[in-house]
């Protein structure tokens, strides 16, 4: 399956020129996204991590959705 | 919900006058009102390399709906009347403001504790990210 994915803050820089559509196995969930991208050897395994689906935090159990975008933030810090 | 209960949520590269904010929270039966500013701070950051600006990014469209909880939730427990916010999107240089925060309500204890309850909110929920801009490094925090 294809999602769209864009990384915020410092997961920019670790994570680096991200494919603009990204191939996952069928019936991947958010964790699975999750997994991925704690793959990627410049992230901290301490770093939380959260993914954000139409505007909403997205529960891990939640399934992907085919070519919806995806975005893999750290922890905010406006103010 | 009373009647007098309203928000005002932008974000983006504008400032806001002080004028604007005040005109927004007076109301007859408010007898407290608080503004909160965020101002950059000029940070070591690395090698002695100060911060210059930071510079602020969001997911636009998920700003105003997490802000629109946070207001909803503070009326609920304070009883607030009114509920101001705007952050900067983009570049903020050393000594000016990157978040102005309004509250008003009928006493200075509940605008005083919203104030609090919605700046730790604000920066463990709503989705902006810094980076601090030195004249060598930048950092993200």
């Amino acid at each position: 399956m294809i999602v769209k994915i864009q990384a915020m803050g410092i997961l920019k820089d670790y994570l680096g020129q991200l494919p603009s559509d990204l191939e996952l196995p069928e019936n991947s969930s958010v964790n699975d996204l999750l997994l991925w991208t704690r793959k990627h050897p410049m992230v901290h395994p301490d770093l939380p991590i959260s993914i954000i689906v139409n505007n909403q935090y997205a529960k891990l159990d939640a399934a992907l959705i085919e070519h919806q975008l995806y975005f893999i933030i750290p922890p905010v810090s406006g103010g | 919900m009373d009647k007098d209960f309203a928000y005002h949520i932008t974000f983006g590269n504008d400032t806001v006058s002080d004028e604007v904010i005040e005109s927004f929270l007076r109301l007859p039966n408010c007898g407290a009102e608080v503004v909160f500013k965020g101002i950059i701070r000029n940070d070591v950051l690395l090698d002695n390399d100060a911060v210059v600006a930071i510079e602020y990014e969001g997911i636009e469209g998920m700003i105003h709906a997490e802000v629109e909880t946070i207001a909803k939730h503070l009326y609920q427990s304070f009883q607030i009347r009114r509920f101001f916010f705007h952050h900067i999107i983009g570049r903020v240089p050393v000594g000016q403001p990157s978040i102005w925060i309004g509250i008003a309500g009928g006493h200075r204890k509940e605008v005083f504790q919203a104030l609090d309850l919605a700046m730790d909110q604000i920066k463990s929920t709503v989705p902006i990210f810094k980076k601090e801009m030195g004249t060598k490094n930048q950092v993200w925090k």
